[in-house]
C-alpha cells in the first residue's frame, strides 16, 4: 500500500471512479464516492481526557492524511467524533448517536472498560463494527466478546504476558501492585500475577485503588516495601510515583499498559528517574527505526524527540499507534473484501477472521501485526520504555510472539 | 388543592413526548426513554423537599438503589417486569426509610449536609463492593424475555419502553392530582408549613414526614428500574452525588414546588444538552449559565410562570379599572 498521491491517482480504478461519477461528493484530493463514515466514541472530557486528547488528534489527523492519500478504496473518509464526558450513560448514548442518527459504517470505540463492556454490546446489536480502544482484556472476553468487535491494540493480558518475565529478569522476584480499581486495573493485576508467577517470580500484596480516591496515601501505604518492584495500573500514575517516591519507597516502578500517555513524564522530574513503562510505541522517532512512523509523526506535526509541536506536550503515542493500526485495519478490510455498505459489513469480519497477519507498511508502522481470529484480538511488538536521563527511551522489546495468551472464546464458530 | 393546570400541562408533555417519539427515529426515541426514567427522579426531589421538607441530595442514591434491584432481580424472576419494578420500588423505599430516619431530626440545611454525607458514603460503598455493584464498571442487565404480565416487552431505549415509563408517570401524577384534594394532603401541607403547629394539634409530624419520604423513595426507585431496563447497563456512577445535583436541577427548572414541573425540567435540560452536545463539549458550563439565569429570573422554574403571569394579568385589569 502506498500513501503517495502520485501512486494512487496512477491506478486505473480510481481514474475510472472519477471519470464515470461526475456527480460524486470529492471531499478530498484523491478520493471519489460517497465517503465512508468512521464513528470516534472518545473521552474529550472528563477524568480519561488526558488519553482522549491524542487519540482524538490522532484520529483526526490520521483520516486528513488519508483522505489526502486516496482515502479508503478510494473513497473520501468522514470522522465523526463525539464526547463520552469519560461517563458509560453518555458514552453509550453518544455511541447510539454516532450508529443512529450519523449512520456511521465504522467506529472507534472508547479506551474506559466501563464505557466499553457497555457499547460493544450495543454496537453488536445494530450490527455495526467496533474498534475497541480498551486495553482490558476483560471486555473482550469471555461473555463481553462480540463478534463485531476487534482490537487492533494490545491488551492487559498480552502486556503482562510479554512482559513479565522481562521484568522479573530484570528487577526481581518479589512484586507489589497498585491497581485502579475498576476493570481495566484488575485485568493488569490478574494478569501481572500470572505473568510473574509463570517467570518464576512471586507477586506479593496487589492494594485496589477505588477510582474517585481524594488520597491515594492510605493505600500507597499499603504496599509491600520490602518487594522488589511496584506494579501500577492506575489512572493518577504521575500523582502514585510522586507519592511513592516521597514516601521512601525506592523500588523500581512499572508503569502497567499504555500509561504514559496519562500524563506528560517530563512533570515527574528526577522522581521519574528510572521509571518503567509498557507501550506499543516507543517515543523517540530513533528508538523505531521506522520511515512509516516517521511519515506518520510528520503528518501530526510531531518532533522527533516525540513532542507535539501544537502544544508543546509529549505526545501518547501508544493511544496514536492504537488508532493508526485500527485504521489501518479497517482500510485493508474493506478494500480486500470489496466492502461497498454497511450491509456488507458481516462479510467483512468473515473475511477479517481470514487474515493472520497485516504487514508492516503506512499503517502498520511498528511491524507486523497478528490477528488471532478467535477473539478478534491483535498482537504486536511491546515496548519496554524506561526514563533514562529525562527522556522516555527505549529499553527492551519483548517480541509479539511472547505477549500471545491463550483465547477464552472462539467468534469464528458463531 | 388541586393543581389542575399543571396535571394538564405534564400530561400534555409527556403525550406529545409519547407522540414525538413516532416521528423523530430511534435515537431520538431512546433519548425520550431516558428522560422519562429521569422524570421520576427530578419528582421524588420535589416531593422529598417540598413536603417532606427534606432537601435530600442523596435522591441518586435512592434511584441507584431501584436501578440495581432490577439489575440483581432480572435473572432469579425471569425477566417478570412488573415483579422488577416492585422490587426497585421496595429498595428505593428501603432506603429512602433508612436515610429518612437518619436525617429527619436535623435542621433543614443539616439534612442537606446529612444526606450529601450519605450520597458519597453510598458511592464509595458501592465503588467497594465491587462484586456486587460492578463499581465503576457497572453491571449489564441480564438477558432475559422480558414481559409485563404476559406481554413480551424488549428491555432498551425504544418506544415500548418509553411508553411503560410515560403510563407508569401518568399514573403517578394523575394519583398526586386525586390525593392533593383529600384531607390527608392537607394534613400533609400542614405538617409541612409548620411540623410544630401540626403537631400541636395531634397529628404525628414526625411519622407524616417519613411517610412522605419513603413515597419519594419508592417513586425515585421505580425509575431507577426503569432506567435499568432502558440503559440495559447500571454503574456506580448511577448514584453518585452529581446525579443527585441533577435531579435538583431538574425540579429547579421545571419549579421546585410542584411535581408537575419535575418532567418539564428534566426535558428542557437534557433536550437542550444533547442538541448543544453536537457543537461544543463545554455542555455542563452552558447549562450552568443557563441555570443562573432561571435562579435569576425564574425562581419558581417555568411552572412558576403561570403564577407570575396571573399576577401581570391582574395588575394590568387593576391598571384599566383605575
Amino acid at each position: 500500500m502506498s500513501f503517495s498521491r502520485r501512486a494512487f491517482l496512477q491506478s486505473g480504478t480510481a481514474a475510472a471512479a472519477m471519470l464515470s461519477l461526475p456527480a460524486v461528493k470529492v471531499l478530498a484530493a484523491g478520493t471519489s464516492g460517497d465517503p465512508i463514515v468512521i464513528g470516534h466514541q472518545c473521552e474529550l472530557t472528563g477524568w480519561d481526557s488526558a488519553t482522549g486528547f491524542w487519540r482524538n488528534m490522532a484520529a483526526t489527523g490520521m483520516c486528513d492524511w488519508l483522505n489526502q492519500n486516496g482515502g479508503i478504496a478510494g473513497r473520501p473518509i468522514k470522522l465523526v467524533t463525539v464526547d463520552t464526558k469519560s461517563d458509560v450513560d453518555t458514552g453509550v448514548n453518544q455511541l447510539r448517536k454516532l450508529i443512529l442518527e450519523e449512520k456511521v459504517d465504522f467506529v472507534i470505540g472508547s479506551e474506559i472498560s466501563s464505557i466499553a463492556l457497555a457499547s460493544s454490546k450495543v454496537a453488536n446489536e445494530h450490527k455495526t463494527l467496533y474498534m475497541t480502544m480498551s486495553t482490558s482484556e476483560a471486555t473482550t472476553a469471555k461473555a463481553n466478546a462480540v463478534p463485531y468487535q476487534f482490537r487492533m491494540n494490545t491488551n492487559s493480558a498480552a502486556t503482562a504476558a510479554g512482559a513479565a518475565r522481562k521484568y522479573v529478569d530484570l528487577v526481581g522476584k518479589r512484586w507489589t501492585t497498585l491497581f485502579a480499581d475498576i476493570k481495566w486495573g484488575q485485568s493488569e493485576r490478574d494478569w501481572w500475577q500470572k505473568g510473574v508467577a509463570a517467570a518464576g517470580g512471586e507477586a506479593a500484596t496487589a492494594v485496589a485503588l477505588p477510582v474517585d480516591a481524594p488520597d491515594l496515601l492510605p493505600f500507597v501505604a499499603q504496599l509491600d516495601s520490602s518487594a522488589d518492584g511496584i506494579y501500577i495500573p492506575v489512572l493518577n500514575a504521575l500523582q502514585a510515583i510522586q507519592l511513592l517516591r516521597s514516601s521512601g519507597y525506592a523500588q523500581k516502578i512499572v508503569l502497567a499498559g499504555l500509561s504514559f500517555s496519562l500524563f506528560d513524564y517530563r512533570e515527574l522530574g528526577e522522581m521519574g528517574e528510572g521509571t518503567f513503562g509498557i507501550e506499543t510505541a516507543p517515543l523517540l522517532l530513533k528508538d523505531m527505526a521506522s520511515p512509516d512512523m516517521e511519515n506518520i509523526y510528520k503528518a501530526l506535526g510531531i518532533g522527533a524527540d516525540g513532542i507535539w509541536a501544537e502544544n508543546g506536550k509529549v505526545v501518547g503515542g501508544s493511544m496514536l499507534l492504537g488508532i493508526v493500526q485500527s485504521l489501518g485495519f479497517l482500510k485493508a478490510n474493506v478494500e480486500q473484501s470489496g466492502w461497498k455498505t454497511k450491509d456488507d459489513t458481516a462479510a467483512l469480519i468473515k473475511h477479517a477472521e481470514t487474515i493472520a497477519t497485516y504487514a508492516k507498511g503506512p499503517l502498520f508502522p511498528l511491524g507486523d501485526v497478528t490477528m488471532r481470529a478467535q477473539d478478534h484480538q491483535a498482537f504486536m511488538d511491546i515496548y519496554l520504555l524506561q526514563i533514562q536521563g529525562g527522556v522516555v527511551a527505549k529499553y527492551a522489546v519483548a517480541p509479539k510472539d511472547s505477549t500471545i495468551y491463550p483465547a477464552d472464546v472462539d467468534l469464528t464458530k458463531g | 388543592m388541586r393543581d389542575t393546570v399543571g396535571l394538564i400541562v405534564s400530561l400534555s408533555i409527556l403525550l406529545a413526548t409519547c407522540l414525538l417519539a413516532t416521528l423523530i427515529g430511534e435515537f431520538w426515541t431512546g433519548v425520550l426513554a431516558r428522560c422519562v426514567t429521569w422524570m421520576f427522579l427530578a419528582i421524588s426531589f420535589t416531593l422529598a423537599y417540598s413536603y417532606a421538607n427534606i432537601p435530600s441530595v442523596a435522591q441518586a442514591t435512592v434511584f441507584g438503589a431501584g436501578a440495581y434491584a432490577v439489575i440483581w432481580a432480572a435473572p432469579a424472576i425471569a425477566g417478570n417486569i412488573a415483579l422488577m419494578l416492585l422490587a426497585s420500588m421496595i429498595a428505593g423505599g428501603a432506603v429512602a426509610l433508612v436515610f429518612g430516619l437518619l436525617v429527619l431530626r436535623m435542621s433543614h440545611s443539616g439534612a442537606a449536609i446529612g444526606t450529601i454525607i450519605l450520597a458519597v458514603a453510598f458511592s464509595m460503598l458501592g465503588n467497594a463492593a465491587i462484586g456486587l455493584t460492578g463499581g465503576t464498571d457497572g453491571l449489564p442487565l441480564a438477558s432475559e424475555a422480558f414481559h409485563l404480565f404476559g406481554i413480551p416487552i424488549t428491555a432498551g431505549p425504544n418506544i415500548g419502553m418509553l411508553l411503560l415509563g410515560a403510563v407508569l408517570l401518568a399514573i403517578l401524577l394523575a394519583g398526586f392530582w386525586y390525593i392533593s384534594g383529600r384531607r390527608i394532603w392537607r394534613i400533609v401541607r400542614a405538617v409541612q408549613q409548620n411540623a410544630l403547629r401540626a403537631q400541636v394539634l395531634g397529628y404525628n409530624a414526625v411519622a407524616y414526614r417519613i411517610a412522605i419520604y419513603v413515597i419519594s423513595g419508592c417513586i425515585a426507585g421505580l425509575g431507577g428500574g426503569l432506567y435499568a431496563l432502558v440503559s440495559r447497563h447500571v454503574a456506580i456512577e448511577t448514584i453518585g452525588l452529581s446525579m443527585s445535583l441533577k435531579s435538583i436541577l431538574w425540579a429547579a427548572v421545571g419549579g421546585i414546588s410542584s411535581i408537575y414541573g419535575g418532567p418539564i425540567g428534566v426535558l428542557a435540560i437534557q433536550l437542550a444538552s444533547e442538541v448543544l452536545l453536537r457543537w461544543t463539549v463545554r455542555v455542563d458550563l452552558i447549562i450552568g449559565l443557563m441555570l443562573v439565569a432561571v435562579a435569576l429570573w425564574l425562581p419558581q422554574g417555568v411552572m412558576g410562570l403561570r403564577t407570575r403571569n396571573a399576577n401581570w394579568i391582574s395588575t394590568i385589569k387593576q391598571w384599566r379599572r383605575t
